[in-house]
């Protein structure tokens, strides 16, 4: 007999009053309701079922991939994505944790689509436009879906992008690159996106040089200099100057052992470019005038430092830049670490240079950490006494 | 507009697949025909890849650029067969992107060529072939129609 027979029976003998009645239904349907949904899992027989259909599918299509059809292979791919972002969707109030898996399975289904129609119709001359549109989906994805490891994946398809595209790069794809890029910097909504894509912004500029055949040994320094544009459009917002203390270390060290290194370095460069090269590194300083890009502006010593072989013009430059740095930092009570890890490359740098072939290894060695062991002893010196100093005053 | 953002991606996604599909086509349906004679140092083995080798005799000899990235275009010579027409270290329209060392002209998308279920059995064991190769007007290369040219030379 169902609840609702009853019910009415009570109300009638008057055991029941009329609302009571009619709330005793309702939570009776209710709960009918959620018990159908849950005998509505599917069997375990069904399940298992499914898989192995799903299984053998897999190796049927696997089997006759050679006899598909091209248009036939992509539409097969092209279905996979479509259906993990319904999948994504559908799961958007379900089980919201599954949402980004299926929409990095989308990416991939994605990158495999292309790969797909690469190789079944041989563009091998067209892959570092592959690396390019993966890294401007992975920008969308980004934009649109907001979780952090788009930003991730999108780090991972530009240094894949640039990298693949030191040779042969074309002037389509440079604006393509920039565009995306730009976009990337512009509306990518926090720090690290900002980040990875001035970076990219850096790598890219390193490729088009490499495009129009500079051939000199400037050029990273030019393309650092040109990244100071990004401060005209982006007056307000732009807290990444250590950006470009960053590149201007890794460049500083770069150039010392490429000065020093006689195989390295081939053609002594020409006067005039590194004139304006000077000129332009400090006149970018004093356009912008933010105190930490001082430091960025001493890079324009490196030009000249290039002429002489030895390189120990730059070798003393460094030190004492290294080392005054240093001393700022700790003089106007900035975090000294990054700072004193610097001083303590160059220190290495400069060792090995001029030491390794003089010394026998194994005293190199024991020198070498010697001299790490006594810097370090002296920065934790100098740290104490400074917190100290701070308390007591 | 909010619903539908999401939705947005995929689209665009499926767009980016079929553009570079109809890229591919359109360089038959606007690009010239050329047709090359080539020869690969290896016999094609279906057994061993989808894929066979080729090498150009056209593209062989001295070319007036420094090595390195070149550009080319064709033209159809007098024994019907193409040949380099201009090559340069700038690019030009219509130019195909092409490596230039060693005294030989290298073309990536023409130094292999995928070979189709149905094609197998005519260039089995073959080793000198003819090629039709579509260039586009915009210099993309799309080689097609593979022959076997060894039964004329036997």
């Amino acid at each position: 007999m169902s609840i609702d027979k009853k019910v009415r029976e009570w109300e009638e003998a008057g055991l029941l009053d009329e609302v009571t009645g009619q709330r005793l239904v309702e939570y009776e349907h209710k709960k009918l309701a959620v018990g159908d949904k849950r005998e509505h899992k599917p069997p375990i027989l069904v399940i298992i079922g499914s898989i192995l259909l799903a299984l053998s599918l897999f190796s049927f299509v696997a089997a006759n991939w050679q006899a598909i059809p091209d248009l036939v292979k992509v539409a097969i791919f092209l279905v996979f994505m479509v259906g993990m972002y319904v999948t994504a969707e559908r799961l958007q109030v379900k089980a919201s944790r599954y949402v980004t898996l299926f929409r990095l399975l989308g990416v991939a289904f994605f990158v495999a689509t292309m790969i797909v129609i690469f190789t079944t119709y041989n563009l091998s001359s067209q892959i570092p436009f592959l690396f390019w549109l993966f890294l401007a989906v992975a920008v969308m994805h980004k934009l649109i879906f907001k979780h952090p490891i788009f930003t991730f994946l999108a780090a991972l398809a530009a240094f894949l992008a640039i990298t693949n595209s030191f040779e042969g790069i074309g002037i389509t794809l440079i604006a393509f690159g920039l565009i995306v890029t730009w976009v990337w910097f512009h509306y990518g909504d926090n720090e690290l996106d900002r980040i990875f894509a001035w970076f990219g912004f850096y790598g890219l500029l390193i490729t088009i040089g490499q495009y129009v055949d500079y051939e000199g040994r400037f050029w990273p320094l030019w393309a650092l200099a040109a990244l100071h544009v990004l401060f005209l459009v982006y007056r307000e917002r732009a807290q990444w100057n250590y950006l470009y203390l960053f590149v201007a270390a890794v460049l500083s060290i770069g150039y010392l052992i490429n000065a020093t290194e006689g195989w390295l370095s081939q053609r002594t460069p020409s006067v005039i470019e590194a004139t304006v090269l000077s000129v332009v590194l400090v006149a970018v300083y004093l356009l912008h005038r933010r105190p930490d890009l001082m430091w960025v502006s001493l890079l324009a010593v490196i030009p000249f430092s290039l002429f002489e072989d030895s390189g120990i013009l730059l070798a003393i430059l460094l030190e004492v830049v290294a080392l005054a740095y240093l001393v700022y930092q700790d003089h106007n009570r900035k975090p000294i670490v990054l700072a004193f890890i610097y001083f303590l490359l160059v220190q290495m740098t400069i060792y090995f240079i001029y030491v390794w072939d003089k010394l026998d290894i194994s005293l190199f060695f024991l020198i070498g950490a010697l001299i790490v062991f006594a810097l370090s002893l002296a920065l934790w010196w100098r740290s104490r006494s400074r917190t100290r100093g701070d308390a007591q005053t | 507009m909010k619903r539908l953002t999401p939705w947005l991606v995929p689209i665009v996604q499926v767009l980016i697949a079929v553009g570079f599909i109809l890229l591919v086509y359109a360089v038959s349906w606007f690009g010239e025909t050329y047709t090359f004679k080539a020869t690969s140092y290896e016999p094609y083995d279906p057994f061993f890849g989808d894929f066979v080798y080729l090498e150009y005799d056209s593209f062989e000899g001295r070319q007036d650029v420094e090595s390195g990235t070149v550009y080319v275009s064709f033209k159809t010579g007098d024994d019907g067969y193409a040949t380099i027409d201009r090559v340069s270290s700038r690019p030009f329209f219509g130019g195909t992107r092409a490596n230039y060392y060693d005294r030989q002209v290298y073309i990536d998308d023409m130094s292999s060529y995928r070979v189709a279920e149905e094609e197998t059995s005519a260039i089995e064991g073959a080793k000198s072939f003819e090629v039709d190769v579509d260039v586009a007007p915009w210099g993309m290369v799309r080689p097609h129609d593979l022959r076997s040219t060894e039964a004329e030379t036997e």
